[in-house]
């Protein structure tokens, strides 16, 4: 990510006192935990004067979406919310705004498959922008898999909670990325990437798990 | 009401072991999901339709108590009887008395989930009363004791095979395997129940305000029959049911057919208001309707919530969710699967014996989408996961208390980037142990549940924030 | 009583719904309806034969009035059909057709139709003394005679058709609008279509 941003000629800072959105806790029904991962998230990004650009759309629809909720009853926070989430970003859809200066070229050779994780298209409607750019790059063909939008089955702590209804999800959801016949599979949220990886690898499967950012910086590595 | 808990871990990992399920799943959610886009393509005004279908909901919900009366003023004019029911014995034991005021003998009823919620069959038949359903997935459910398993197709688990040996069971027939030979058995046993009828029962799909008219939507003519051919109809009907005004039928009925099976309308839909009139020679003598409450009235108390009563009952939700396609409708302990099984399953019932539901989703939210009014089913579902949480605080089990303890922990690191860093180092050297291939495997309870399957991405030696600051401070040397 | 009891109790839960939160006050009441009303006939004639055909249902056209008998008469024929049972309204009514009383045993049925919708292939029944809902329900076979002046384009409109004819006064609605869109259908086993489950299982439209 880091090398696809500053290839496109911006200044990237990492504040090293970030952690997490909270998420997790939220998701789980865990309110004041919540709260205080959150808070922190608030600490560290401040102000929202500089776009905030995040490798998961679901962190960041957890911070557009559910941060007004949990800070409701709390005007300061929420001020600084509705700052911080009128400049906040999902990767792809940060770079497809700005694709003309995409400068980098990808060294991946072959054919892709396109997961749809399920916030970053349906929380924040975003499936167009990293389509585009997979198509954008050399070399590199998109071929579409069967419910490319279905989920995975990870949701967070629900594949702690109920492993085998979620390995299942997974397990079609591999299947559909072998019958793609792509080499690798591209996502734009490291949940599902994590998950999808997590059986590819197991079962030794012969596809790359990418993210985005990971297909548009790919090095020849040889 | 439920009496034990739902398991849904041990329900669903028992239907996964189902092949035989899992095709059945498969083959329905697919082509369900397939015939619903096709039918909604064709509606350019879709989306105005679903807003308008919202807004209509929120003002009826939001306005219950004054629709209520409303409805009752006008199904009174009409000639027909209202009853209001708190829950579900009252709602039964109300149907039971008018039959024994009627000498019913003999009811027919067709398909209505409100009905099996509060297990109508069950309290007249046990007073005597030979109630038989007539949807044909109902009459397979109900002739092997079974419960429905979806709500618009309630046999789907089924097989032909299965259905051929049960009629020839219990019909005395050969055993058909063609399902048009299947279905004519049906009419014909079917039929002599209906012209033996004293007594029809059915549900509602929305009932008019203004004109005390139910409307009825369905395919096979047995909910036409019922509510035709025997004397007395009793409708139920939930009390969110209500559509304030005639015309707004329309927009209604336009959604839910297509939302539930992808038809342009389903084959018959009855827009019945009162009792026969004089001159006409059919249509049921008595028209009774019961309003059934059973925990509505406190959903809609609760803002956050509220929502849930907006259901139509298509079951566009269920068709679409990748949990519901693994793990099917009886894993969710109740009437209600998938979604709305999960949203409202816990509200109608005590929420510590339906702990499960509001966590067995993955919160993809493929059911916001396609539902016809638009339900925020992953917004409800949180809240009330929230609400679980709180609930359990006095006295979680030991699962809910691991938990607890782990998301307090969590919280503490998370929000102190010094304990941050120190945790990641600790991973780094605990993961020395399960490390394979830089991936992890064979990790200890909880993360056991993870690696049973799946590997888990290892810990960088070198963690990103480190590497950054090297890079950064030798650029700013650099400089 | 118990009864009373439990319409207060669920009045008064109702009523604890804050009053800013019951949200638009009834007068301002609007209903989105998109009735189309300016499709020319011949096209709304076509579209419901489509999608009517589509259902399983099948359509018979006729150019003029006179030859109705004869088309009955032959469907009769092509039935084999012993009983006949009907609505006794025109143009049925002086048909001099044999009518069978007892409904539960005839094998056809034969319904005027009020309105019918284009976009659905719909037929929409009133009730009435001298249009029994069982006529289009019992048999196995349902005949409706469809003039064609009185499709609509779509379910908005002929909601609107429906208001202006009761000039928005519901007192007069009949018992039951039955809308039959082609013949009774299930697929209550393993998802395979079949038809005449309860209702008829050949739906028959004749447009005069």
């Amino acid at each position: 990510m880091l090398k696809v941003l500053s290839g496109m000629g911006l200044e990237v800072k990492f504040p090293q006192n970030q952690t997490c959105c909270g998420q997790p806790a939220f998701n789980s029904g865990h309110r004041k935990e919540t709260e205080k991962v959150a808070s922190h998230f608030l600490d560290v990004f401040g102000d929202g004067d500089e776009a905030i650009v995040c490798p998961s759309g679901s962190c960041v629809s957890m911070v557009k979406h559910y941060y007004p909720e949990l800070f409701r009853n709390d005007p300061e926070k929420l001020s600084r919310v509705e700052k911080i989430s009128s400049n906040i970003y999902e990767f792809s859809e940060f770079v497809f705004q700005r694709k003309e200066t995409l400068s980098l070229n990808s060294a991946y050779r072959g054919r892709v498959t396109f997961h749809d994780s399920c916030h970053t298209l349906r929380e924040l409607g975003i499936n167009s922008q990293p389509r585009e750019l997979i198509k954008s790059l050399n070399g590199v063909e998109l071929v579409e898999m069967e419910m490319a939008d279905a989920c995975c089955g990870f949701g967070g702590t629900f594949s702690i909670k109920y492993p085998e209804v979620s390995k299942s999800m997974l397990q079609e959801k591999t299947d559909s990325i072998l019958d793609s016949g792509a080499d690798a599979v591209v996502s734009t949220d490291m949940g599902c990437l994590m998950n999808i990886k997590g059986l590819i690898s197991r079962k030794k499967m012969p596809v790359k798990v990418l993210h985005l950012a990971e297909l548009i910086a790919f090095e020849d590595t040889k | 009401m439920i009496t034990e808990r739902i398991d849904f871990k041990k329900n669903s990992a028992e239907a996964l072991k189902s092949p035989k399920l899992k095709k059945a799943l498969v083959n329905f959610t697919d082509r369900s999901r397939n015939s619903r886009k096709k039918a909604i393509s064709e509606v350019s005004e879709w989306e105005e339709l679903r807003s308008e279908a919202r807004r209509i909901k929120e003002q009826v919900i939001n306005n219950l108590d004054s629709y209520l009366l409303e409805l009752e003023e006008s199904v009174t004019r009409v000639g027909g009887k209202v009853h209001w029911a708190k829950n579900a014995e009252e709602a039964s034991s109300i149907v039971v008395n008018i039959a024994r005021e009627n000498n019913v003998r003999n009811v027919v009823k067709s398909k209505s989930m409100a009905t099996e919620e509060i297990e109508l069959n069950r309290h007249l038949i046990s007073s005597g009363i030979n109630t038989v359903e007539t949807d044909l997935g109902e009459y397979i459910v109900q002739l092997c004791n079974d419960h429905p398993f979806h709500i618009i197709t309630p046999a789907i688990h089924k097989t032909k095979e299965d259905i051929s040996k049960l009629f020839s069971e219990k019909f005395g027939v050969p055993e058909y395997e063609e399902p048009q030979e299947l279905t004519n058995i049906a009419r014909k046993e079917l039929r002599e129940k209906f012209l033996s009828a004293d007594m029809g029962i059915s549900g509602v799909n929305f009932a008019v305000a203004e004109t005390g008219t139910i409307t009825i939507v369905e395919n096979e003519g047995n909910a036409r029959l019922a509510t035709t051919y025997p004397d007395i109809h009793v409708a139920i009907m939930g009390i969110e049911k209500i559509v304030p005004k005639f015309e707004q039928l329309s927009i209604f009925l336009s959604l839910l057919a297509r939302s539930a099976t992808g038809q342009k309308s389903s084959t018959y839909v009855s827009l019945i208001t009162g009792p026969r009139r004089e001159g006409e020679s059919d249509g049921p003598r008595q028209f009774h309707l019961v309003f059934l409450d059973n925990g509505r009235s406190d959903i809609a108390k609760s803002k956050e919530t509220r929502e849930s009563l907006y259901c139509i009952r298509c079951g566009a939700c269920i068709n679409i969710c990748p949990v519901y396609r693994q793990v099917g409708g009886h894993s969710y302990g109740w009437v209600y699967s998938g979604p709305i099984g999960a949203v409202i399953t816990p509200q109608l019932n005590d929420l510590q014996k339906t702990a499960d539901l509001p966590f067995a989703s993955s919160l993809c939210g493929a059911c916001r989408d396609v539902c016809p009014v638009k339900i925020d089913f992953p917004h409800v579902l949180l809240s009330l996961r929230q609400r679980v949480v709180e609930k359990t605080k006095g006295k979680p089990n030991p699962a809910q208390f691991m938990e607890k303890m782990a998301f307090r922990i969590w919280s503490f690191v998370f929000s102190k980037p010094f304990y941050y860093n120190l945790a990641g180092r600790m991973m780094v050297f605990l993961q020395y142990f399960y490390q394979k291939e830089n991936e992890l495997q064979g990790l200890p309870y909880p993360f056991s549940k993870w690696t049973k399957e799946k590997n888990f991405p290892a810990f960088s030696k070198k963690p990103f924030r480190r590497r950054w600051k090297e890079k950064y401070s030798a650029k700013m040397e650099h400089q | 009583m118990i009864l009373k009891e439990s319409k207060e109790v669920i009045l008064q839960n109702l009523s604890s719904i804050a009053t800013e939160e019951k949200g638009i006050s009834k007068s301002t009441e609007k209903t989105f309806l998109n009735p189309q009303l300016s499709i020319d006939q011949s096209k709304l004639q076509n579209d419901f034969i489509a999608n009517f055909k589509m259902v399983s249902g099948e359509v018979h056209l006729l150019e003029e009035k006179g030859r109705l008998i004869d088309k009955i008469n032959e469907l009769i024929r092509e039935f084999d059909a012993q009983s006949v049972s009907f609505w006794n309204t025109e143009p049925l009514k002086s048909l001099e057709l044999t009518h069978e009383t007892d409904l539960a045993s005839a094998d056809i049925g034969i319904t005027g139709a009020d309105f019918a919708i284009a976009d659905t292939g719909t037929l929409v029944l009133l009730s009435g003394p001298e249009q029994p809902r069982l006529t289009s329900l019992l048999p196995p076979v349902h005949i409706a005679i469809l003039k064609k002046e009185t499709i609509v384009s779509n379910i908005h409109a002929l909601f609107a058709k429906l208001g202006k004819s009761y000039k928005k006064n519901y007192d007069e609605l009949c018992t039951c609008i039955s809308f039959i869109t082609g013949p009774s259908r299930t697929a209550d086993i393993e998802l395979n279509l079949t038809l005449g489950v309860h209702g008829p299982g050949r739906a028959i439209v004749i447009i005069v």
